[in-house]
This record gives structure tokens, sequence and C-alpha cells, in this order.
């Protein structure tokens, strides 16, 4: 409740960058940030699926967000990063990892600030952008992390982690 | 057959010799058969001689006088005169046997003696033992009757002994005795039976038995002593017919042959005086023929020969020849002589002329040369110097490519250590970029990291504002890092960049320094070998250059020759002069030679020798020297 109420006053929110669009997540759905890794492939899992890392003992999904966004897949650079984010589905709370090209910092903005999201030839889905922050003439559209995978994909995620815990 | 004037009298020499030699012969050959005639009669006496003193020795010898040797030698002695004889040779076996009856007979005179001794010594011992006994009164008794006769037939045992040995004695002198030895002998012996008988069957029976043994024994002994004198009588007479029969023969054949002879040396002697006779026949007509043929290759007086040669020896050829009609042989020889001396005289003074002429001419051309060969020693000279600055110039490139050649090489490693220092640097340069990759790394983690804390204080909410901040501040301080890492990166990679253009430009280079290298060791080579190939010219220039001074030398030389050839034909001239001839018209001028001076000599004589082969165009026997007055003043005279 009480993030509730920062969030309509200033919100900081983390913003990435995926294939030179600027995006922005809120800080409460992001746990950590961490360098790109080696990442262990899980056999069967769908292509956005990377693989899994091992953090601090939990086994954490990787997701290929360029991939769930429809984009191509491209070379990992220094830059690369894993936003560590904590999703919610069916009230529980589920750790994935998303692999982003750049993490550049974390803002703070006012809900006035928040535009409404576009909706005319957006290459993405337009239901899991909240809003767009205007940042020296720059679009950073704010993902709402929870819209982008739907329940059965965080299933399915969930149960090759699962595979994955048990192997281990 | 042409013979020469020696040869001519040789040849009469030689007939005179040969006629000589053939008297020689004939009296050598004459001389030797008379010899011979004398050497034959001597030795015909000389052998008769030689048989006679055969015979005296075979007389001596049958008179025992000499032994056997002598004839022997005189044997030898007619041998060797040539006489084989075959009765010298039985005269020789008839000797020898003579000889050996001798020896016999001496053996059985010994014999005989021996007999006679050994007769007479029993009767000796007996006579004396029974005249011991006698002698002694007390034996005298016992001797007997018989004893005492036997005393008296020992006793004329004794005296037969002995008178035979006499007649032995005596039978030696003379063989005719020979029958008293034999009755007394005959007497002994009847005598020597009867005392046997007589005294049969008494112990002194072996006296008159020994006695006639040894008797016997003398008998037959001087039988044969007797039969072998004979013998050797005969033999001697034998011998003397023999020696009688082979001096005959000696003379017969001495005077055979000296008949022979003598007709021989009568037959030679004819002959040879008809052969003399002949030999002088012909030798008389072939000297003659000699005679005549030496007068006509004298074909005069030799005094008068003589006179003319004397007179051309001492230089008149104007000789009056006598008899020049009739000109034979030597004279002949003469007359033609005198003629062709004037001729050859005149030919001399001409070829004088013309040898004065053109050793002058010989004179201004070696001048000539020796000039054009200075003019070219002093080009050649200076062809030369060009030649050796052109060698020190090339030798100086050839220095200056070897410089060249080291400094780029120097240059190559160089630049090879260049590219080697750039890729140092690049290296560096990557290990500079690699540290700065740290450290944007470690920036970028630092970023993460305030990042992480931003959201860990964005999500505390009011109570990580302070965190935030210093979240804030990290990310500025970690941005700045990156920043300059960043700038550092660039500047790095520029820097890198840079060091690889250089690296690439100084490769780029080196193939061309390389080339460089090539270029310049080539040049240095040809350099090189333009300098052997300057070095080579120089030379021959330099051989030029002598050569050319030896021209100079020699022209000089020439022209000195030439001066001298010029004194020569003058004193030709004046040797010639010696020869007076009988002038034709025929002025004699002494062409005086001039000095060679250069040039207008040069000219002076050339326009002289278009007149004079102008004027005359023959051998130059007509020597018309009278008309040359103008041409002499053209001369100088020195």
């Amino acid at each position: 409740m009480t993030k509730a109420k920062n969030q309509n006053k200033v919100n900081s929110y983390l913003s990435f960058k995926i294939d030179n669009e600027e995006f922005a997540i809120h800080v409460e759905s992001v746990l950590n940030i961490l360098e790109m890794t080696r990442i262990t492939e899980v056999p069967k899992a769908p292509t956005y699926m990377k693989g899994v890392i091992n953090l601090r003992g939990t086994v954490l999904p990787i997701v290929d967000t360029r991939l769930k966004f429809g984009l191509k897949e491209i070379q990992y650079t220094e830059k690369t990063c894993i936003i560590v984010m904590e999703v919610f589905i069916d009230k529980q709370k589920i750790l994935l990892g998303s692999l982003v090209d750049e993490v550049i910092s974390v803002i703070e903005f006012d809900d006035k600030d928040i535009l409404p999201p576009p909706s005319i030839g957006n290459k993405f889905k337009s239901e899991f952008i909240t809003g767009v922050i205007v940042d020296n003439e720059k679009f950073i559209m704010i993902l709402d992390i929870n819209k982008i995978y739907s329940g059965d994909e965080l299933s399915i995620l969930k149960e090759n982690t699962q595979e994955v815990t048990e192997t281990e | 057959m042409k013979l020469k004037f020696n040869q001519k009298l040789n040849l009469m020499n030689l007939s005179q010799v040969i006629s000589l030699i053939f008297f020689v012969v004939f009296f050598v050959v004459l001389s030797k058969a008379m010899f011979e005639v004398q050497e034959n009669t001597s030795m015909s006496f000389d052998e008769i001689a030689s048989i006679g003193q055969m015979t005296e020795y075979i007389e001596d010898f049958m008179d025992d006088k000499i032994g056997i040797q002598e004839i022997k030698d005189e044997y030898k002695n007619i041998v060797s005169f040539g006489i084989d004889n075959n009765e010298l040779m039985d005269v020789i076996s008839y000797v020898d046997k003579a000889a050996q009856l001798k020896t016999n007979n001496l053996k059985i005179e010994k014999d005989i003696f021996d007999l006679i001794q050994q007769s007479i010594e029993p009767s000796n011992q007996y006579i004396f033992n029974i005249s011991k006994k006698l002698a002694d009164e007390n034996l005298r008794d016992d001797v007997s009757t018989l004893e005492r006769t036997i005393i008296g037939s020992a006793t004329q045992n004794i005296i037969t002994n002995y008178e035979i040995k006499t007649l032995f004695l005596g039978l030696k002198e003379d063989i005719d005795t020979q029958d008293k030895i034999h009755s007394t002998l005959k007497d002994a012996i009847e005598n020597a039976v009867m005392a046997k008988k007589s005294l049969a069957g008494t112990p002194f029976v072996t006296l008159p038995e020994a006695a006639l043994k040894s008797l016997t024994s003398m008998q037959t002994l001087s039988n044969t002593y007797i039969s072998n004198t004979e013998s050797i009588i005969n033999t001697g007479n034998l011998i003397r017919d023999n020696l009688n029969k082979l001096e005959q023969d000696i003379s017969e054949s001495g005077s055979t042959k000296l008949l022979e002879t003598s007709t021989a040396i009568k037959e030679k002697l004819v002959l040879f005086i008809i052969l003399i006779a002949i030999i002088t026949c012909i030798i008389g007509a072939f000297n003659f023929v000699l005679t005549k043929k030496i007068s006509q290759q004298i074909g005069g007086e030799p005094e008068e020969i003589a006179e003319i040669a004397e007179n051309i020896a001492s230089g008149n050829l104007n000789v009056n020849f006598k008899d020049s009609n009739k000109k034979l042989g030597a004279y002949k020889s003469m007359y033609n002589m005198s003629e062709k001396l004037k001729e050859i005289v005149h030919n001399i003074i001409n070829g004088a002329d013309n040898i004065a002429a053109a050793s002058q001419q010989m004179s201004s051309t070696s001048q000539q040369i020796s000039q054009g060969a200075n003019e070219q020693a002093s080009s050649v000279e200076e062809v030369s110097s060009s030649m050796e600055e052109m060698t020190a110039n090339i030798q100086q490139n050839t220095d200056n490519a070897q410089k060249a050649d080291k400094s780029t090489q120097d240059t190559e490693t160089g630049i090879v250590d260049s590219v080697g220092a750039a890729e140092e640097a690049i290296q560096h340069t990557n290990m500079i970029s690699d540290k700065i990759n740290i450290i944007s790394e470690i920036s970028f983690q630092t970023n993460i990291l305030a990042l992480n804390a931003a959201v860990e204080a964005a999500r505390a909410g009011e109570h990580g504002k302070g965190f935030a901040v210093v979240a804030a501040e990290v990310r500025k301080l970690a941005e700045k890092s990156a920043n300059s890492a960043q700038d550092i990166e660039n500047i790095v990679g520029n820097l890198k960049d840079t060091s690889d253009q250089a690296g690439v430009k100084l490769n780029s280079v080196i193939p061309k320094i390389k080339n460089n290298v090539q270029l310049i060791q080539e040049i240095a080579a040809a350099s090189f070998e333009q300098n052997s190939g300057a070095t080579q010219v120089n030379s021959a220039i330099q051989q030029l250059n002598h050569v050319t001074q030896q021209n100079a030398a020699a022209s000089e030389e020439m022209a000195t020759s030439s001066e001298e050839l010029a004194s020569q034909a003058d004193q030709l001239r004046q040797t010639i002069a010696f020869f007076k001839i009988n002038t034709k018209a025929k002025k004699k001028t002494r062409l005086q030679i001039a000095k060679p001076t250069k040039k207008e000599t040069l000219k002076t004589f050339e326009s002289h020798k278009k007149q004079e082969t102008s004027e005359k165009q023959n051998k130059g026997f007509d020597l018309v020297l009278t008309d040359k007055g103008k041409l002499d003043d053209e001369f100088q005279s020195f």
C-alpha cells in the first residue's frame, strides 16, 4: 500500500535499452541488475527462454526480451545486462531475468510526466506499455512487466525452472 | 767441258805426274821382280847350305860327335824354307832309327862290360882266396892240385874277359874287327865247355858254368851290336844319298825359278816400254791441247793485262786497248770490264744524285711526321688526362654507390627495426587497450552496482533517498571513469591506427628500400665495371701515347738518317770521282746537298724534282750536268 502511494508521487524507474529504444520499468519490479554471464541452456524450452543461471543458489530463468518482442536476436555486447525482475502470476512471485541491450539509469519522475502510450504504428504490443516519458526529446516507454508475460508462458517458465532445479 | 784455269794447269801437272807415276810403277815392279830373283837365289843357297850343314851334322852324329838335337834343329830350319820333301822326312826317320840303334848299342856295351865284370869277379875272388891260402904256410898244403889248376883257368878266364873287352872296344872303333871278336868268343866258349866238362862233379864246376853263361850272353850281345852297327852304317848311307838327292832337287828347282823369273822380268819390261810410249804420246797431245786452251783463256800478254788492271786500280779508266779487235779470254774480259766500269761509274754518279735528292725529301717528310707525331702525342696526352679524370669520377661514383648501398642497407635495417618498434608499440597499445578494457569493465560493473544500489534505494522509498544519492554519485563517478576510459580507448585506438598505418607505411617502404638496395648494388656493380672499362681505355691510351712517342722518336731518327744518307751520297760522289772517265761532254758538277730546313726546302726540292723528272725520262746515262746552273741557284748552300 505504501508502495502504491509512492507510485503516485515520485516513481523510480529503471531505464534500459533494447534495440535502440529506451524502456523503463518500475523499480519495485526490479530486484537486481546483473552483468551478462554464461547462460545454461535448457533443452525443449521456448525460443525466447535462453536458459537459466545460478543466482545466489537459486535458478533464474533468462529470457531474451528481444525475441519476446519479436525482434531479431543479436550478439551480446559487453553492455548486455540481465535485469532480475519479480513477476506476479496468480499472486505468485516468480523471478526471471531479462536480457537487455543496455541498462541506462534509475530515473525519477512524477506520474504527471507519464504520457499515454502511442497506439499507432508501434512494433510492440501496446497493452504492456503503460506510458511514455519524454526525456531530453527522447521517448522512454514504460513497461508493465506483468503484462509482457502471459500466465501460460510464465507457467512454462516455471516448469522449466523447476525441472532444472530438480535435475540440479 | 769447261774447266777452270787452275784446273787446266793442274791437269797438265797431273798428266806429268801420271807419266812419272808410270815410270815409278814400272821401276817398282821391275825392282820387285829382281828382288824376287835375288831372294830366290839366296834362298836356294841357304837351302843348300842348310842341307850341307845337316849332312855335316849327320856325319858328326854318325861319328858320335854330336847328339840328335842339332840335326832336329837343322831340320826345322830347312823346313822353314818351305821345303817339304819326302826325302827329307825319310832322312829324319833314318836318323831316328840310327839314334835308336846307337842307344841300343850303348846299352849292349854296358851290358857286356857288366858281364865281363861279373865274370871276372868270381875268378879274382877265387884266385885271391887260393893265393891267400898258398901264402900261408899252414894252409898251403890244404890246397889241392885241382885247385891249383883252377887258378890257371881262372886266370885264363880273366885274361879272356879282358881280351874280349879290348876287342869290343876295338869293335867300336872299327866294325871290321868283328871277325876277331867272333873267333875269340868262340874259342873262349869252347874252353869254357871243356873246363866245365873237366870240372864236372866238383864244386868248382860253377866257375866254368858261370863263365860259359856269361860268354854266351856276350856272344849274343856282340852279335846284336855288330848287326846294329851295320844297320847304322847302312842308314847313314841312305841318309847321305837322300840328302844328296835333296841337294840336287833344290839346286834344280832354284835354277828353274830363276829362269822363270828372268823370263817374266823380260816380258814385263817390254810391256812397260810400250805403255810408257803410248802414255807419253797421249799426255803430250793432251798437254798441247790444254796449253792452247790456256793461251786462249788469257787472250793476250799477261803483262799487258796486268798493266791495264793497274791503270784501272789507280782510277784511270781511259785505257788504250791495243789489238782491241782480237779479243780473247782474259784480255777480252779486261776490255769489257773497263767499258762496264765506265758505265757503272756513270750510273753511280747518277744514283748518288738521286739519293741526295731522295734523302732531302725523306728528311723533310720525316720532319713532318715528327711534327705530326708530336701533335698526336700531345692530343693523346690530353685524352689520357681526360680519361684519368673520368676514371677518377667513376671511381668516386663507385665509392658513393658503395656508400649509398651501405647506407640504404642501414636504412633498411633501421626501417625493419622501426617496424619492429611500431609492432612493439602496437603490442603496448594493445596492452593499454586491455587495461582500459578492464577499467571500462570495472566502471561498467560499478555502474551496475550503482544502479542496483539505486534500485534498492528506490525500493526502499524515503529511507533510501540518501542511499540513492550516494548511488547516483557513484554512478557519476563510474560514468566519468567510463568516459575517461572511453577517451583513452579512443586515443589508444587512434594511436593504434597511427601505429598500424606507420607500420603499414614502413612495411610498404621496405620493399622499396630493398629495391633501392638492389638498384644501388647494381649501380655499384655497373660503376665498377665502368671503372675497369675506363681503366682499360686508359691503359690503351697510355699504349697509344707510348707508340706515338715512339713514332715521334723514330721520325726524328729518320730525319737524322736521311741527313746521314745525304752525306753518304756526297761521300759516294767523292769516292767515285777517283775514276777518271773519258769525257764525252760529261761535266761533273758537285751537286750540293742541302741541309733539310723544314718546309722551304721541301718546296724547293719538289719543284726541282718535277723539273728533273720531266727532263730526263731515261735511266740517267747521259748525265747532262752542264745545264744545271739555274737549278743550282735554287739550292741553298750551307
